[in-house]
C-alpha cells in the first residue's frame, strides 16, 4: 500500500518564504501551501491575502462575506488555489482582533505554521509576518523571534539559521530559508 | 443506516455534489485543524447558507404555484430549526391558515434562484459532515484496519478526511456507486491533497471498499456499476 506524504526521509530540504505583498513576489515564490492571515476586523483584506483574493476572483471575500471564515484567532480555512497562484493551496490563518494582537501572537501562528506545512506534506511553504507588519514593534526583533518559532516546528532539524539574517525578513522584499526535514 | 436527511428533498446534480464534497472537506478539515473557538465560522456558516437556500426554495415555490416544492422546503427548514419563524409562517400559508408569502420582485427571483441552485450541494455537505463527526469512531476504526502501516491519526489531514467522507459515503450513503465516491475522493485529492494523496487514497479506498460493500476482490470491477 503506498504511504502517505508528509516528509518523507527523501524529500528535498524545506523551505519558507517569507514574502512581501506585492504580486511579483507571489508569483516569483512557487510553492507548496501559501499560509495567509487576517483579523476579524479586516475588511477588506490587506497585505497578502487581498492579492490572493484578487488573483482568485474575490474568493476568499466571499467566504468571508457568507460567514464561512470570520479570522477568529484559531481558525484554518483550507483553499485550492484554482490553478491561479504560484501554490495548489492555501490556508487562511485567523488573527483575532486587531486590538488584542501582540508579537506573541505571530510567535504561536508561526509555530503554528510549521507544524501544519509538516502535517500537509508542504515542503515548500510562503507565508508572510501573520500580522507583525501591522505591529509598531522593532521588526527585526520581532521576525527574528518568528522565524525562531517556525523553525522548531515538527518535523525540523538542522536548523542553520542566522538570526541576524532571519530579521532581514523584516525589511527584505523576501528571504527564504532553508531546512532539512526530521526522517 | 441511512443519514439523516435534512434537506430540500432535490436530488442534487453531480457538479452540485462535487462541490458539497469539497465543502465537507473544508468544514472537517476546519473541524480538525482549529481549536472549538476556531470553528464556529464554518459551523454557523453551513447552518445560515443552507437556511438561506430552503427559504429561497419555498419562495420559489409560491412565487410559480408549485407548493409541493414549497412543502419539502418547509419541511427542510422545519427539521433545520423546528420552530423556525419563516418555517411557520409558510406552514400557515400552506396548512390556508395564514397569508400566502408576498408576491417577491424580478431582483429578488434572481437571488433566490441563485441561492437555490447550491441547496443540493449544501444538503450533501451538512449530511457527510454531521455523519462523519457522528460516526467517526467507526468510520476510523475501518480506516486503521485497511492502513495498517499508518495511523489515521498520523495521516495528513486533507488525505484522512478525504478518506472519511468516501467512507461515510461507502457505508452510510449506499446510493452513491462505488466508482463515483472513488473518483470522486481521487478529483478532490488532485485539488487539496499532496501528489502522493491520489496514490494513497486509492489504495486505502480500494481495499476498504472491498470491505464495506463486500466485493470480493479489490481492484475489481464494482458490481454496483458507475454513474
Amino acid at each position: 500500500m503506498p504511504s502517505p506524504a508528509p516528509a518523507p526521509p527523501s524529500t528535498p530540504p524545506a523551505t519558507v518564504s517569507f514574502i512581501r505583498a506585492t504580486l511579483r513576489q507571489l508569483d516569483d515564490h512557487p510553492s507548496d501551501l501559501i499560509i495567509l492571515s487576517a483579523f476579524v476586523d479586516e475588511r477588506p483584506f490587506e497585505g497578502l491575502a487581498a492579492l490572493v483574493d484578487f488573483r482568485l476572483c474575490g474568493a476568499l471575500s466571499r467566504w468571508r462575506v457568507d460567514g464561512w471564515s470570520t479570522g477568529q484567532a484559531g481558525e484554518r480555512i483550507l483553499f485550492p488555489s484554482q490553478h491561479r497562484l504560484s501554490a495548489p493551496r492555501l490556508i487562511l490563518f485567523g488573527l483575532g482582533r486587531r486590538a488584542s494582537f501582540v508579537p506573541e501572537t505571530a510567535v504561536a501562528l508561526g509555530t503554528e505554521a510549521a507544524r501544519v506545512a509538516y502535517d500537509l506534506g508542504a515542503a515548500r511553504l510562503t507565508t508572510t509576518l501573520f500580522g507583525l507588519e501591522n505591529l509598531t514593534t522593532p521588526l527585526e526583533r520581532t521576525a527574528a523571534r518568528l522565524v525562531t518559532a517556525l523553525s522548531s516546528g515538527p518535523g525540523i532539524t538542522n536548523v542553520a539559521l542566522a538570526l541576524s539574517a532571519a530579521a532581514e525578513a523584516a525589511t527584505r522584499e523576501a528571504l527564504t530559508l532553508q531546512w532539512s526535514q526530521r526522517d | 443506516m441511512k443519514p439523516e436527511n435534512q434537506g430540500s428533498g432535490r436530488a442534487p446534480d453531480k457538479q452540485n455534489r462535487r462541490r458539497g464534497r469539497e465543502l465537507a472537506l473544508q468544514v472537517l478539515f476546519s473541524l480538525d485543524m482549529s481549536p472549538p473557538e476556531g470553528t464556529q465560522g464554518v459551523t454557523s456558516a453551513l447552518f445560515r447558507t443552507r437556511e438561506r437556500a430552503l427559504i429561497a426554495e419555498a419562495e420559489l415555490g409560491f412565487h410559480t404555484s408549485d407548493l409541493p416544492r414549497a412543502e419539502e422546503a418547509t419541511q427542510g427548514l422545519m427539521r433545520l430549526e423546528a420552530r423556525h419563524p419563516k418555517a411557520r409562517e409558510y406552514r400557515a400559508a400552506l396548512d390556508r391558515k395564514g397569508p400566502m408569502p408576498l408576491p417577491a420582485s424580478p431582483d429578488e427571483i434572481e437571488e433566490y434562484e441563485a441561492l437555490a441552485a447550491s441547496a443540493g450541494n449544501l444538503d450533501f455537505a451538512d449530511a457527510a459532515t454531521r455523519g462523519v463527526m457522528a460516526n467517526l469512531a467507526e468510520i476510523d476504526s475501518l480506516i486503521s484496519d485497511i492502513s495498517t502501516n499508518w495511523r489515521v491519526n498520523r495521516m495528513a489531514h486533507v488525505d484522512r478526511n478525504i478518506l472519511r467522507i468516501a467512507v461515510y459515503e461507502l457505508k452510510f450513503m449506499g446510493d452513491t456507486p462505488l466508482r463515483v465516491v472513488l473518483n470522486e475522493a481521487i478529483e478532490i485529492a488532485k485539488r487539496f491533497g499532496t501528489q502522493e494523496s491520489r496514490a494513497f487514497i486509492n489504495g486505502v479506498l480500494d481495499r476498504l471498499a472491498a470491505r464495506i460493500r463486500d466485493i470480493p476482490t479489490p481492484g475489481t470491477a464494482p458490481k454496483d456499476g458507475s454513474r
